[in-house]
Formats: C-alpha cells, structure tokens, sequence
C-alpha cells in the first residue's frame, strides 16, 4: 500500500506539474468566467446560466484531464523507461498500475472539487443565483463518473498508444453517456428484425458503464427531481467503484506478464 | 559464493505482427563472484541490455534460470538489495534532483526523515548537492547519469547493475564515477556493468565477459585476455643514423619515426634484442625497450572481429 501511494503521490505531483495541466485548467476557468458573462447578458436565467456552463466547464475539465493525462501516464514511463527503476526498486506490476490509476483520479479529483468550490463560491456570492444541495450532490455524482473514466483510460493506455487511447477512451465516455438510448435502438433495431445488431447493442449497453446516471446537470438546472436519494448517495457510487475495480484488474492482468520495451 | 548466476538464458523476441522472430541471447551462462567488479561487454545489439532486464524482470526470459543473490529471479523482496541503473536514463522531467531520488526512498519505505538524511548523502556522492533544487528535466546528460547512479544507490544494493553507466560524462566525469565505483567495491559491493569504454573496463574490471549476437565468446581476467593475445615489443631509439634502417626494418613489423625517434615493433624479444644490438652497435641512443601489453580494445576489436 506503501508503494502505491508513493506512485500515487508522484504521478500526481508529475501531472500537476505538466502544462497541459493548466492549459485545462484555464480553459476551465475562462469558462466559468463566460458564464458570469452570459448571467449578464440574459436577464433573469442567471441562476442556470451558471450552473449550466460552470458544470459543464467542470465536466470538461475532468473529463479532458482523465483522458489526456490518463492515457500518457502508463505509456510515458514505458517509452521513457522510468518503469524500469521503480519494478528495479521492488514495486510490483499491479502496485504500478494502481498506484498510476490512483495519482491520476486523485489529479482529477482534486481538481474537480476546487473548481466545485469555486462555483459554489460563485453561486452563493452572485444575487440572482443559491447553493443547492443538488448541485454538490451534481458535483459528488461526477466525481464517480471521473473514477470510471480514469480506470478506462489507464486499461486502454496499459496496452495501446496514447491517441489510440485517447479515443477509445473519448467513444467509451460518449456511449456512456448514451447508454439509455442505446437500449432504446435495440428495442426498436429487434423490431424491425435485425436482431443480430439488436444483440450487439444490448451486449455494449451491459458492457459499458451507464454514464448518464451519474450526470445530474438538467436536474440542478431545472430544479428536478432526481428520485432515490439512496441510490445517488450508495447503489451508484458503489456501481462506480465496483465498475473501476473489474476494469483495473483486467489491466493489471494484462499488464502483468508482458515484455515492457 | 555467486552472487549472480545465469543458466541457460535465451531471449527470443517477437518482431512485428507478421511473427518474425529474433534471437537476441542464446543460451547464456555466466556467475558473477560476490565482491568483484564484472564487465559485460560486447557491440552493439549483443544481448547485454536485453540480459539486465531479463535480471530485473522488465522482460521475462523465453527459456533458463537465474538466480540474484541465490534466489531465483522474482522473488520481490530480493530485489530490495539490487541497485539498476538504465542504458541512457529518461527520469521524470518536472521532479527536481531531490525530489526523484526521495521518490526512490519513499518507495523502498524509508520514512520522510530519513529518506531525507539518505538522499542528501547519494547526493553528495554523485556530486550533485549544488543542482537538487533543479529539475531533472533540466539536467545535461552527464548530471542524469549522476542522478540514475544516486537512483541505483538507494536501496543500499549489495549487487549493482549498471548499463553503461560512463556514457556521456566528460573525462572527469568518467574519472569520478570511476572512483565511485571502486569505492562501492570496497564497501562488498559487487558491481555488474556494462559499458564500451573499454579502458575503463580495463581500469576496474575484476573478471569481464565479452557477449556477441547472444553469445558469450569470452570470459575471464583482464589480465587473462590481455595475455592470450600475441605478446609484442617496441624498440625506441634516438639518433639513428639513416643508413641502419634499411636492415632494421627488415626485422621489425612495423617502424615509426616520430619526430626524429625511431620505434620498432616486433614480435618476440630475440629480434627486440637483435634490433637494439644492430642500432647501438651504429650509435643509436636506446632510449625505451618495452614489452607491449594489447589494450582491451584491441582485444576486443580482434575478438568479436573473429566472430562475425
Ligand atoms: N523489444 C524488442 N523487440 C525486438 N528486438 C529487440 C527488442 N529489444 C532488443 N531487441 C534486439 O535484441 C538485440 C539485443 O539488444 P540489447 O539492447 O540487449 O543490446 P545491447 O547489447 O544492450 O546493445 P547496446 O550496446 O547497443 O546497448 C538487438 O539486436 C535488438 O535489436
Ligand atoms: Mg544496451
């Protein structure tokens, strides 16, 4: 455990220290900044024209983080051979790769509830707009969704290229994201007859995470009803962990046995 | 005691999608004595690398044994007392000297205090106190080389294994981490290292094994190696006179005259001693009468040459 965490700390210390680390984070922030902007601009919709555009710069943020930091970060130490001297030093294959997947969620996470911290800032000291309790749950939810993408990016990077994984890890997110719609075709795809696609479907549905339940921007926005409290706070957190577990362990199965370069 | 021992290693890597294969050890036999200092040599592409990495389990072997320390490879905990230094080290660009080598300590499980007290001394040994603020990143090559070496020290290794660990240094680089390494020795060190400066090898190698296309072609003392090639002697003198060296150069192997000194090489001291009675019987200074060792390049070059 040791170990990993020392991987842990180092990775994050890495990351933080890159510079598309705060190419990212400013985007982000100018982002937050346009949504002030746009509060201005139309009367009396400021209240969900900065939680809207502050969610979604924060989702992009972390989500940009996760798939463009996640997928360098197995792969840089393979190429520059820096993994060379830490399993030298007596850290094994799995305790690497956690400790990669952990430094990496800890990056993303850390940075997704500052910028949490400064858009509820910005909601409590703006007139027209408050702090709900459904925007932390929003923000609480996302850092869930966050820890499924972290561990699909370091699967895909433990044994594919950066870009390759970049967009494995881009369609991953995007599917998931549709996953309602996509048992939807299914249906329809089986009524029409093509059950062969209706069957693929079905299986991608069951394979990947539902992203979607993790994403409660509408519901802040439009002061929705988000149902079952439980499972928001539990069933779908658990779900996450669950998820990232099975994924990091198929990379650390994968990556146990192989040649490095 | 062996401290290191290779059995049957044979490497076989995969080249490509199409299942090309290349053989780059081939049935690998070495032990490395506790305490001395091995040489592992050999060109480019012979295997050495791919040898190490097999040794730290980066790579897995296609068929043999070996063993660190009397254990058989993989048993982590073994690993606590291996020091690794990589051919060409890429370390991590945005830590600073300090930090890199206390990433090292934390992970071996040093606590802070004294992973700090650990790192400051590896710093000063490797002579790089004044750059630990400084980011690796902005390193030049022979500081990197110092900072993988204090890397390697770490684990306070009973066994180093260094891949070239004098490539890029200046002279008085080369020359410190020369001393290092007999220092290292002197504390029971024993210390494994590949390298192609062949006269630093010769300089501090105990034992040096020569590997070619996989194979060991030649293992033993330097003095061993040196003394199996063919002995030769050099004859120098000082003014002589133009007519004797017509009849002087019949018998040596080869003649120079280095700004009015006259050297002969020969192959056996009776024509050594033919050559200089034949000069000073026409009044030529003697001035130098050596037998001449073969460097380990020209050992080298002649070896792996006859192999190819
Ligand atoms: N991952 C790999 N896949 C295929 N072939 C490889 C791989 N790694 C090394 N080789 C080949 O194996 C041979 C031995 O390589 P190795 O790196 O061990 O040589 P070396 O003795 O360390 O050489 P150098 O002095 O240049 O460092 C080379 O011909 C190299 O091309
Ligand atoms: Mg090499």
């Amino acid at each position: 455990m040791n170990k990993i965490w020392t991987i842990a700390l180092n990775t994050y210390k890495e990351a933080v220290r890159n510079k598309i680390f705060y190419i990212i984070a400013v985007f982000a922030l100018v982002l937050l900044a346009f949504s002030l902007i746009l509060a201005t601009l139309a009367l009396g919709e400021d209240d969900r024209i900065i939680k809207h555009v502050g969610l979604s710069a924060i989702n992009i943020f972390g989500l940009l983080m996760a798939a463009f930091v996640g997928v360098n970060l197995v792969y840089e130490e393979l190429e520059k051979r820096t993994v060379y001297t830490i399993i030298a030093s007596g850290a094994s294959r799995s305790q690497f790769l956690l400790g990669k997947f952990l430094g990496l969620f800890m990056t993303v996470a850390a940075n997704v509830l500052i910028m949490g911290l400064l858009l509820s800032a910005l909601v409590i000291f703006w007139p027209q707009s408050n702090l709900s309790a459904l925007l932390i749950m929003a923000i609480y939810m996302f850092l869930f969704e966050m820890m499924m993408v972290c561990a699909i990016a370091i699967l895909f990077s433990s044994f594919s290229t950066p870009v390759l994984s970049a967009v494995l890890t881009f369609m991953c997110w995007m599917i998931g994201h549709m996953s309602e719609d996509l048992l939807e075709w299914a249906r329809r795809l089986a009524e029409q007859g093509s059950a062969g696609l209706a069957k693929f479907l079905t299986v991608i549905y069951y394979f990947l995470p539902n992203l979607e339940i993790y994403n409660l921007k509408n519901q802040v926005v439009y002061h929705e009803d988000i149902g079952s409290i439980f499972y928001h706070v539990m069933v779908y957190p658990v779900y996450a962990i669950i998820y990232s577990a099975i994924l990091l362990i198929i990379a650390i199965l994968s990556f146990s046995r192989r040649d490095f370069k | 005691m062996s401290i290191l021992r290779i059995q049957n290693l044979t490497k076989v890597y995969s080249k490509g999608v199409f299942g090309g294969k290349f053989r780059a050890l081939n049935d690998l036999n070495l032990e490395v004595e506790e305490g001395e200092i091995f040489g592992f040599l050999g060109p480019n592409g012979a295997g050495k690398t791919t040898t190490i990495k097999i040794l730290l389990r980066i790579i897995f072997p296609t068929s043999g044994q070996a063993w660190l320390l009397n254990k058989p490879l993989g048993e982590l905990s073994e690993l606590h007392k291996i020091g690794y230094m990589p051919e060409n080290p890429y370390f991590y660009r945005f830590l600073t000297g300090q930090e890199f080598v206390m990433f090292y300590a934390k992970l071996i499980g040093l606590n802070h205090e004294d992973a700090r007290k650990k790192v400051d001394r590896l710093l000063d040994i490797v002579g790089l106190s004044y750059a630990k603020k400084t980011r690796v990143g902005e390193y030049s090559k022979g500081m990197v080389t110092r900072i993988g070496l204090a890397q390697s020290l770490v684990t306070d290794p009973t066994l180093l294994l260094l891949d070239e660990p004098m490539s890029g240094l200046d002279p008085i680089g080369r020359r410190e981490i020369r001393d290092l390494i007999v220092q290292l020795k002197e504390q029971k060190k024993t210390i494994f290292f590949c390298s192609h400066i062949l006269a630093d090898v010769e300089m501090l190698c105990d034992r040096v094994a020569i590997l070619n296309k996989g194979e060991l072609i030649k293992l033993g003392t330097v003095q061993e190696l040196l003394s199996s090639g063919p002995a030769k002697y050099i004859v120098s003198f000082d003014n002589l006179p133009l007519e004797a060296l017509p009849e002087l150069q019949t018998i040596a192997d080869s003649h120079q005259d280095i700004s009015g000194i006259h050297h002969f090489t020969v192959n056996n001291p009776e024509e050594a001693h033919k050559i200089a009675e034949l000069a000073m019987a026409k009044n030529a200074n003697l001035i130098e009468f050596r037998p001449e060792r073969g460097t380990l390049e020209d050992y080298f070059v002649r070896e792996v040459g006859t192999h190819e």
